[in-house]
């Protein structure tokens, strides 16, 4: 018995070339990952992710607005400043990302761009409602246990300290393998998708743009990204539905923000996003969030939302210039309000 | 469980050192039907949609038509060993079993006959059961084999390296291997099955991922020029011709793929699996294609129907003019039950047909074209360069068009009539074989010309190798596992599922 234990243990020696190839892999995966040569060369068919990496280096430095909107993709896709900086006459930044850069790199984002401008008058929250609600999404902001998805890992891995590192790693240990063989399948995705070959189950909203077009777009828009048609975006049809579910807002992680951000100079504002009006849930939306936010979700046209899906339907220009109208239009009345 | 995801690598190095780590007996082969078990569950855990329940139950529910058929099936087993007689009792014992794989497999001319499972279950592996089964309620009937123990019964006809797609591995071999405790391993041996295992992953990962690519592009542009120019129009058949070669090529990268793998990970656990290919695009004719091609489905076939039905035939009406003529019935019947075998629908009736015609024929223009030449003549003309080319070429042609009847989707070109599907395969056939016997000859064309240059052959000209050392094998081991690693991670979402187990 103990000899042929003995035998087996000295097969494990076998698996050297294993542990050594799996360890180059994962080297592998953490260079390339943190390197600039892949933001700009092998992640063109990521958007989003590369105007995360923008928003957290010094293209937002120096910026200096009033109103600053901050939060997940619906922060991203749904405001655009110039709108409501002519509802406001105060100069308007949006600072939104990804939910998972968010969820896992919002101080980083914060305290960089709080570091390099003037305190803004405005910090406006602006998220989608359904974030929260434990079935639509794993990286909801008010579950950071949960295990993040690699847009997380990389805002942390890639500009956050030793002990931001540390901090998500510890706490969720799989993503130190997840992560580097993440960065190396995105790549892959992004050279299928470069030669042409749509090999791979692409989301329309991958599709190929340049690290160059994502930042002249961001700061031509001063860091809105618009929805275009020629991604495949055309709208949901008038006919959809959404059956009605139960919200349930994260009144805690609400209440942290709001507390961790305002200062004399600053004021915290939070916004939801709009909904497509064939979903049923508007009423209990809005009864959920209501006292709890600023502005709670309102409804429009199903033609103004890019998917049919709960938490990540985005809404087009039509629907993002409404959306900015709305929230320029409540920012102006709360400053007529404030001033004397 | 994926065969290229890390959860199949990780299970089955556990599985292998508990298996090697045991002595012959029970506990080993109750560990290898754990081992099965759980990689039956695991199957089963990849079936979307995911339902709701604890995962593992699920699992269960979902592979209850398995393990019932199982579990019928050592009833058979059971019973066809205490038989007295063969005569009568074994071949309502086969009826049996084949009724119930009918059954549970949902074959469409049965589909008014209820279900025991519901809407959702999975049937993986279910195939290459009933060969095992039958071939264990034949064997033992006849006396060949003792009937097994329903530990080794189950180590065997689930057994998890070859439960999806085979190779089908006959049960003394097997409980041999079984029985045998696994001679210490060289590290010669060692490194050549982890080599297999990688070429495996390299024919299942970055080849299998271009092969299937191009082959999806084609079969797009043969939908396009269908509707596009109609069905008289050299594009078609041209387009149609390379869809079928490369959808081939495809099946055979995948097919073997997985073979190299489990072959390769069986020797680290001790067991000699059978190879299932055989370079099978040098096959000389269709016959000698089915002889290189998924060898041990052959194999079973040829043991198990073909060589019976063929003596029932031949006691019948044998005689020495009629009987070569009775083996080209008996390759009919055994290769129309190989394509029914495939699938579940109609479409399977007509590529048995197809396979059944093409084998047969090719038996009969053996006889007839040795009755007009003679025999030496006719080894004579096998031998010559031309006519190997032309009986290649026409043997994978037409493998591939037969084929085409798995992968064409008659929907999407909805105006072409069966009368122009048939006119269309038959010209684009045409179209590949002729081309494929120009290639080949403009090779060999080649070939000859590299031999006025290198009389010797290329291989005496680059240097002799040496045996390795162990160090030597490692490294080089590593580099290739880094080279796959590198392309399961590219690709990881792109990489083909595997074909076979649809079959």
């Amino acid at each position: 018995m103990v000899r042929r234990l003995f035998i087996n243990l000295s097969l494990t020696r076998y698996l050297l070339p294993f542990v050594i190839a799996a360890t180059l892999i994962l080297v592998e995966g953490y260079a390339l990952g943190t390197s600039d040569f892949f933001v700009k060369y092998l992640l063109f068919n990521h958007k989003m992710a590369q105007a995360d990496d923008i928003k957290f280096t010094a293209e937002t430095e120096h910026i200096n607005a009033d109103i600053v909107f901050v939060g997940d993709s619906s922060s991203l896709f749904d405001v655009i400043p110039s709108v409501v900086e002519s509802a406001t006459g105060l100069k308007t930044y949006n600072l939104g990302v990804t939910i998972d850069a968010f969820a896992h790199g919002e101080s980083l984002l914060l305290s960089h761009y709080l570091q390099h401008n003037h305190p803004p008058k405005y910090i406006v929250l602006h998220v989608n409602p359904w974030i929260q609600v434990n079935h639509y999404d794993t990286s909801r902001l008010g579950n950071r246990d949960g295990s993040p998805q690699w847009e997380g890992i990389w805002v942390r891995v890639r500009h956050g300290s030793f002990r931001d590192i540390a901090a998500i790693f510890t706490s969720n240990p799989e993503s130190f393998i997840n992560f580097p063989l993440g960065t190396l399948s995105l790549a892959g995705q992004s050279l299928e998708n470069y030669f042409g070959q749509h090999i791979g189950d692409f989301d329309h909203i991958q599709a190929k743009i340049t690290f160059d077009e994502v930042r002249a777009r961001l700061a031509a828009n001063a860091g809105f990204l618009e929805l275009t048609e020629e991604n495949g975006h055309h709208g949901i049809p008038d006919n959809c539905h959404f059956e009605k579910l139960e919200a349930q807002p994260d009144n805690e992680y609400i209440q942290s923000f709001r507390r961790r951000y305002s200062t004399k100079d600053t004021t915290v504002l939070v916004f939801i996003a709009p909904i497509p009006d064939c979903d049923e849930s508007l009423a209990s939306l809005q009864h959920a969030y209501g006292g709890l936010v600023d502005l709670p979700p309102r409804s429009m046209p199903p033609r103004y939302f890019q998917k049919q899906a709960y938490s990540s339907s985005h809404t087009m220009l039509p629907g993002a210039i409404a959306n900015s109208q709305n929230a320029g239009a409540y920012i102006r009345e709360l400053r007529s309000r404030e001033l004397p | 469980m994926n065969f290229d995801s890390i959860l199949f690598l990780g299970f089955s190095f556990v599985a292998v050192m508990a298996i090697r780590f045991c002595a012959p007996g029970r506990l080993r082969d109750a560990i290898i039907c754990v081992a099965n078990i759980l990689f039956i569950l695991g199957c089963a855990k990849d079936i979307p949609p995911n339902l709701p329940g604890f995962q593992s139950f699920v699992a269960l529910k979902l592979s209850s038509p398995v393990i019932l058929f199982v579990v019928m099936g050592y009833f058979a087993v059971y019973a066809a060993g205490r038989m007295h007689s063969t005569r009568g009792a074994l071949p309502i014992l086969i009826l049996f079993v084949i009724t119930i794989f009918v059954w549970f497999k949902r074959y469409s001319l049965i589909s008014f006959v209820p279900t025991l499972f519901g809407n959702i279950f999975t049937t993986i592996g279910l195939s290459y059961i009933l060969f095992r089964i039958l071939h264990l309620v034949i064997d033992v009937a006849q006396g060949s084999i003792r009937t097994p123990g329903f530990m080794s019964y189950l180590s065997y006809s689930t057994f998890f390296l070859n439960f999806v797609s085979g190779p089908i591995q006959r049960y003394p071999d097997f409980a041999e291997q079984s029985a045998r405790r696994p001679a210490p391993l060289k590290y010669q041996e060692v490194y050549a099955s982890i080599g297999r295992v990688i070429v495996g992953y390299f024919l299942i990962i970055p080849v299998s991922v271009a092969t299937s690519a191009l082959s999806k592009k084609f079969t797009l542009l043969f939908y396009d020029a269908v509707n596009t120019n109609g069905i008289m129009s050299y594009d078609v058949w041209g387009v149609l011709a390379i869809a079928a070669a490369v959808q081939l090529v495809n099946l055979f990268v995948n097919f073997s793929g997985y073979m190299h793998i489990v072959i390769g990970i069986g020797r680290l656990a001790g067991f000699h699996l059978p190879e299932n290919f055989n370079h099978p695009f040098r096959s000389e004719n269709f016959l000698d294609f089915w002889a290189r091609w998924h060898i041990t489905l052959s194999d079973w076939f040829k043991f198990y129907l073909f060589n019976p039905f063929l003596k029932v035939l031949v006691n019948k009406w044998g005689n020495p003019k009629s009987t070569p003529y009775l083996g080209a019935v008996a390759f009919f019947v055994t290769f129309l039950i190989i394509g029914v075998w495939h699938g579940t629908s109609l479409n399977f009736v007509f590529v048995g047909i197809l396979f059944g015609l093409g084998v047969s024929i090719n038996k009969i223009w053996q006889i007839e074209i040795s009755k007009r030449l003679g025999k030496n003549r006719y080894k004579e003309l096998c031998l010559r360069q031309w006519y190997k080319n032309i009986s290649r070429s026409m043997a994978l042609s037409y493998f591939s068009m037969v084929f085409a009847l798995y992968w064409l989707t008659p929907k999407m070109i909805p105006h072409v009539t069966m009368v122009g599907f048939i006119e269309i395969g038959i010209l684009a056939f045409l179209v590949l074989f002729s081309a494929g016997a120009l290639t080949l000859s403009a090779s060999d064309y080649i070939k000859s010309y590299v031999h006025l240059i290198f009389p010797t052959g290329l291989k005496k000209i680059l240097p002799a190798t040496t045996e390795w050392s162990e160090l030597q094998l490692a490294a080089w081991t590593c580099i290739k596992l880094f080279a796959i690693a590198n392309f399961a991670a590219f690709l990881s979402g792109s990489v083909p599922d595997f074909i076979y187990k649809a079959y």
